[in-house]
This record gives C-alpha cells, sequence and structure tokens, in this order.
C-alpha cells in the first residue's frame, strides 16, 4: 500500500504544472541566465585590442619644440619628457591575458584624434602632459577600460612623481621597484583552482534551488491537514497513521524535487562547464541535505503558520529567497559582509550553509569545512522535523 | 446502535454551535440529519469523524467510543463532504483508486472496488478524464464514488447535492437508497426537505445546534397541529369573508396573497367542501385549486418559528 501510495503522490507532483515550472524549467532558465550574464561581463576573450589615440598636448608640444630649438632642459621639460615617454611605453607594453596587445595607439594631432572619434574608429583618444586625460564619445567596455587604465597610471605616475621630488635619489636606491612590486597578503589555499568570484553566483543559485523544496514540503504537508484542504480532511479520516502519510509523502516530494536538482547540476557541470571540483558524492550530498532541510522548511511553515495557502506559499519563497540574498545571490560582497558583521547569519542561513558547502569542496583539501556545514544543516533538519512533526501530531482541530 | 451521539458540546468562543446534540443511528437505516445553514450540521459530522475537538459528550460508532487514533473504526467508515475533495492531477479512475488504497491493501481487490464504484456512480464513459473536465454532477458522483469505493459499512454524506442539476440530484438519491439497499448504514444531512423526506426513514430536525424533533417523516409530520394545506386562486375576496372562513371549525389559519387564498386545517374532517361551497354560496370566484399535506417544512416552521431555508 505505501509503494501504491507513494506512486500515486509522486504522479501527482509530476503532473502539476506549476511545481515543475518552479522545480525544473525556472531553475535552468535561471542558471542560462546567470551564465550568458557572467559570460559576457568577466569573458576576456570577447576583449579585442582597442584602438586609441594619443595626442600631444600644447604645453608638451611648445616644451618639446623649446628643448629642440634651445637645448636648455629645464627640470619640468624633464618630467613632462620622461612622463610622455613613459605613457608612450607602458601604453604600448599592455597586454591582455592572452597575450595580444591591449591598445593600438595612433599617435595624431587633436584634430585627426577628434575626426576619428567622431567617425568611431578609436575608442578614446588621450591628451599627455603632467595629468594625461582621456576623451571618449560615449560610454561602453573598451571607454571604461581605457578610463581605468589611465586612471590607474595616474595615481601610479604621481606617487612616482613625489617621491622624486623630495628624494631624487630614490631611483637609484630602488624605492620604485617596491612601489612597482605589489604583493598578496592572502594566503593561498590551493595551487590548482584559480578563485573566482562567479562561482559564488552559481553556488548561491543551486543552494537556492535545493532549497526551493520548501514549496514541495509546503504541499505535502497540506495535503494531509484535516483543516486545511477538503483532501486533507478526507485524508485524515482514513485508516492510515498520518506520520506514516506524512513521511510517504516527503519522500515523493523528495524524490521529484531531487530529480530537478540532478537535472540543474548535469546541466551545469555538462552543459555549461561550471566547475564544482571533483568531489561529486559530497556535492550531492550537500544537494540532498539542502533538499531536505528545504521540505522540512516547507512543512514547518504549513503546520505551523495558521494562514492561507497563498500566505504560506509567499513566506516559504520569502525564506528561501531572502536565504539567497544574504548567500550572495545577488550580491556576492554580501556573503563577506554577513560572514564579517553577523557571522551567526552564516551558520543559522541554510541557503548559505549549503552554498558555503559547494564553495568549501571547491577551495579546499580537507572537508573540515564541508563537514561543519553538513553536520549543522543536519541538526537543522532534524529540529525543523521535531516542530512539524509536533505540530502535525494534532490529529483534531479546534476549527475546520 | 450503529453511531450513538450523547450531550455533544461544541463552543467557537461564545458561539454554542452544538448544543448538548444527541441523536442515535440504528444498523440499516438512511437518517436525515435536515436544518438550515449554520445550525450545525457540518460540525456535528466533524465531531463524530474526529475532526473536531469537541467541548463534551460522547460518540459511539459500532459500539465503541471514537477517537482520532480509532482506525479500526475509520477503516468501516466512508465520507463524502460538502465540497468536492479530489485530485485535481489524478484522472477520475485514478482518484478513485488512490482513495480506495488508503482502505485496502489488496492490489486486484482495489482494482476491483474502483471499477465497482465507477459502475455504481455511472463514470464509466470518463475514467481517463481530470476532474477540472468533469461537469459539476460528474464530478459530485466522482466525489461520492471515492468515498464509497471501499464498501464501508457506514457512510456519512455531507450535502452532496449542493449545486447539482435535478437529473444528477435524482441519481444521487438513486445511488444512496442502493447503498443502503446494499447493507450500509447512511447518515444525510441537508437543508433540502424534499430530499430528506425521499429517502430517509428516521429523520432528526436540528436548530441551534440542538435536534429539535427526532422520528420518521410520519410520526414529525404528526407532531404539528397541520394536516391539511388547501390552496385557492382567488381575485376578490373581502377581509369580512377572510374572517368567517377563519372562524370554520377546524381552520388553523387563513392567509390571502398574490391572489392565492391559503388555509391551514388541523386534523380530522376535511375543509375544502366547506370553503368552496361557501365561495360558491357567496359569489366569490375562483380558479385552481389543490390541497397539500404537511410538508418537513411546515414541521420546522411550526417548531421553531422559522423557516427551514432562513
Amino acid at each position: 500500500m505505501a509503494f501504491q501510495l507513494y506512486k500515486t503522490r509522486l504522479k501527482c507532483l509530476f503532473r502539476n504544472k506549476e511545481n515543475i515550472f518552479w522545480s525544473y524549467v525556472f531553475p535552468m532558465a535561471l542558471v542560462t541566465l546567470f551564465y550568458f550574464a557572467f559570460n559576457n561581463l568577466f569573458s576576456s576573450s570577447d576583449i579585442k585590442t582597442i584602438n586609441i589615440a594619443y595626442v600631444h598636448s600644447q604645453t608638451e608640444q611648445a616644451q618639446t619644440e623649446h628643448a629642440q630649438t634651445e637645448h636648455t632642459q629645464t627640470m619640468q621639460d624633464n618630467q613632462i619628457e620622461n612622463n610622455m615617454d613613459a605613457l608612450k611605453n607602458v601604453l604600448k607594453s599592455a597586454k591582455m591575458s592572452n597575450g595580444l596587445p591591449l591598445f593600438n595607439v595612433n599617435y595624431t594631432d587633436i584634430d585627426e584624434a577628434g575626426r576619428a572619434l567622431e567617425k568611431d574608429e578609436i575608442s578614446a583618444y588621450i591628451v599627455g602632459g603632467v595629468s594625461p586625460s582621456v576623451y571618449v564619445k560615449k560610454n561602453g567596455l573598451y571607454q571604461t577600460i581605457v578610463k581605468s587604465f589611465m586612471d590607474s597610471y595616474n595615481r601610479g605616475a604621481y606617487t612616482v612623481q613625489s617621491i622624486l621630488q623630495k628624494n631624487p635619489d630614490a631611483l637609484n636606491q630602488g624605492l620604485l621597484d617596491d612601489i612597482i612590486d605589489t604583493k598578496s597578503f592572502t594566503t593561498e589555499v590551493k595551487k590548482d583552482v584559480e578563485p573566482n568570484v562567479v562561482l559564488t553566483y552559481y553556488y548561491a543559485l543551486l543552494a537556492m534551488c535545493c532549497l526551493m523544496a520548501a514549496n514541495w514540503g509546503l504541499d505535502e504537508v497540506i495535503n494531509i491537514q484535516g483543516n486545511r484542504t477538503n483532501r486533507g480532511a478526507r485524508i485524515s479520516v482514513s485508516p492510515v497513521h498520518k506520520v506514516k502519510l506524512l513521511l510517504i509523502n516527503m519522500l515523493a516530494g523528495f524524490t521529484g524535487h531531487a530529480g530537478s536538482i540532478a537535472l540543474v547540476l548535469i546541466y551545469m557541470i555538462k552543459g555549461l562547464g561550471i566547475d564544482f571540483g571533483n568531489h561529486l558524492p559530497h556535492l550531492i550530498l550537500a544537494c540532498v541535505i539542502g533538499s531536505i532541510i528545504g521540505q522540512f522548511i516547507g512543512a514547518v511553515v504549513g503546520v505551523w503558520v495558521n494562514k492561507s495557502y497563498g500566505i504560506q506559499s509567499a513566506i516559504t519563497t520569502s525564506v528561501v529567497m531572502i536565504g539567497s540574498f544574504l548567500s550572495g545571490m545577488m550580491y556576492v560582497d554580501m556573503k563577506h559582509l554577513i560572514a564579517k558583521n553577523a557571522p551567526i547569519l552564516s551558520y543559522i542561513n541554510p541557503v548559505n550553509l549549503v552554498s558555503d558547502s559547494f564553495y568549501s569542496l571547491y577551495y579546499y583539501d580537507d572537508f573540515s569545512r564541508f563537514y561543519l556545514n553538513i553536520i549543522i544543516l543536519v541538526i537543522m533538519s532534524v529540529v525543523l522535523g521535531v516542530i512539524s512533526y509536533l505540530g502535525l501530531r494534532r490529529k483534531t482541530y479546534a476549527s475546520i | 446502535m450503529i453511531v450513538k451521539v450523547d450531550g455533544l458540546v461544541k463552543r467557537y468562543g461564545k458561539l454554542v454551535a452544538l448544543d448538548y446534540l444527541s441523536f442515535d443511528v440504528k444498523e440499516g437505516e438512511i437518517f436525515g440529519l435536515l436544518g438550515p445553514n449554520g445550525s450545525g450540521k457540518t460540525t456535528a459530522i466533524n465531531c463524530i469523524l474526529s475532526l473536531l475537538k469537541y467541548d463534551k459528550g460522547n460518540i459511539e460508532i459500532f459500539g465503541k467510543p471514537m477517537g482520532p487514533d480509532r482506525y479500526d473504526i475509520k477503516r468501516d467508515i466512508g465520507i463524502i463532504m460538502q465540497n468536492v475533495a479530489v485530485f485535481d492531477e489524478l484522472t477520475v479512475y485514478e482518484n478513485i483508486y488512490y482513495f480506495c488504497s488508503l482502505y485496502i491493501k489488496d492490489k486486484s481487490r482495489i482494482k476491483e472496488l474502483t471499477e465497482e464504484a465507477i459502475r455504481f456512480v455511472s463514470l464509466e464513459d470518463y475514467t481517463k478524464f481530470y476532474p477540472k473536465k468533469l461537469s459539476g454532477g460528474l464530478l459530485r458522483r466522482l466525489n461520492i464514488a471515492c468515498g464509497i469505493a471501499h464498501k464501508p459499512k457506514l457512510i456519512i454524506l455531507d450535502e452532496p447535492t449542493v449545486a447539482v442539476d435535478p437529473q444528477s440530484r435524482n441519481k444521487i438519491l438513486e445511488g444512496i437508497k442502493q447503498l443502503n439497499e446494499q447493507g450500509a448504514t447512511i447518515i444525510y444531512t441537508s437543508h433540502y426537505m424534499e430530499e430528506v423526506e425521499q429517502i430517509c426513514n428516521n429523520i432528526a430536525i436540528i436548530d441551534k445546534g440542538k435536534v429539535v424533533a427526532q422520528g420518521t417523516k410520519e410520526e414529525l409530520k404528526a407532531m404539528i397541529s397541520i394536516s391539511e394545506k388547501i390552496t385557492i386562486e382567488t381575485y376578490q375576496i373581502t377581509e369580512e369573508q377572510l374572517m368567517t372562513i377563519r372562524d370554520m371549525p377546524n381552520v388553523i389559519s387563513v392567509t390571502y396573497d398574490d391572489n392565492q387564498l391559503e388555509i391551514k386545517s388541523g386534523k380530522g374532517k376535511n375543509n375544502l367542501l366547506q370553503v368552496l361551497h361557501y365561495m360558491e354560496n357567496n359569489n366569490i370566484g375562483f380558479g385552481k385549486v389543490f390541497t397539500q399535506l404537511p410538508t418537513l417544512n411546515d414541521v420546522f416552521l411550526e417548531i421553531t418559528g422559522k423557516e427551514l431555508r432562513d
């Protein structure tokens, strides 16, 4: 009989179009959306060498001509000339990660540069001098790159100039090498893994999909409560023990939801090539626990929130979405902000615990952080399960 | 005794929904619980089924105290709720099969009973239909099939014909009689007195949570003073003439409204001839004339002072 009830319940779940949409179609669509959004945002392979123009400033021009005719170079003249050469060298030597030059520089006058910019032949032109400036026609990725590059250059140049003015011997003392040589103070935890901020989004997204089981849990509990639905009343007067029926229904809900997670996971790993590390069984374990705790969250809301199904469903979804937000699904720094300012939230937010489990599997060689997350999730599941049971234990109702 | 309800009290705050309600249902009878909306019929049923907590009283089914854990009792009860209680995602066949499988373990027996229930409610042509594709009447029949497929000894039907077309209603009522003939004891709640009169052989009239009268329909009608209602269509009658009719022996009340003269008379003497004779002698023209025996509505009206459908 139990298998028969399980089979029928599974049939109900898979024929519920709304369920299928939110558990199967929606996550796939969201993952695809994330993929294209991040791919365009972070992929450097699509960025081509940027055409720019370099224009000598009027002072720069005049100083150069003066120097050529009078042969009397002052300190400022030297500075301008050094700056001009340095900037030209930097622009020439800047390269992308694929080894191609970042800029294709055309040295010209301001009128020609203006015309080229107007015709979109170049993305920006730089007017040199003591404080070089960037001119663009519109906003865009290439323009932003040029602007960021020049901001960075100007900051560096200003620092070098300041030091040289105060201590002209600094060049010989190797201080400039110290400035140029930036050091990282973060610990390298795993040699073969590239830190990737995008993965935090994907992990939070997969964790959200796992926790979306809350809606399945809510449905299963609603269906067996005599004071919630007519079906629940009919089932309540049948000779089947309520806890037995709840377990059967939850198992059916878990099966249905696990299918959706498996599909999303296969799609992410095989279809989109998202890296989850090399610990598939652990990854599956985290997904399973995530799905189970999701179901219990829905069950608790279904049992203890004495409101209409619409309100219960809204509460369930809100809990999952807020949890996803706090674990960095919408704003990646949120995860770090919470960890820094309210670490307790990191340990009671199940979405964060699940996403952090994925994260730790990817970044760490040992499993201590992963198992800590899993243990907390298991404890939370047991607590939520007991709370649900205490509510469902009521066999008669004050009102129907 | 199949069901024994004794001094049942159920309060919702200050509102007393059931006020020391008591009644007995004997084996093999169709017991009607008749009362207006809000009289406490559904509350009583929910208490009997242990779905609702109650403040006082005792309920016994099959001679055993009823409780939420009495699965041995629940096994022999079939319930047909006021609202349709089926799964939208399952077909007609699957719905009946599912609810039957809550009671029966043997797969082949479930199949057999499911098919029997489908034949019983004449849904053979709709077995693969989903509930949303069924008309209101067919949906009610499915609701009944889900409640009776496991062949219960006690079937409780809570207003099963609400919002049902006359054809389906007759089909449902005939079905209930048939189930009773097959050995099931029935509790039937309704606010439609015609239905209760048509099928029930023991009736409890309930108002404000208590039984105001109980017995067979004949016994209930015998409780009241009216034995006949005469309705005469007439277009000209004076207040004085109405007074004369009112004063005739055995006449209980006379009303004239919308060209309809209605005379209620007591037991014993037949007043029809006497009234017609008087109208003829006094040149009071009249059209259609008909007489009616008292209904359960008259019983309810006389006992509670209000109409059953108030």
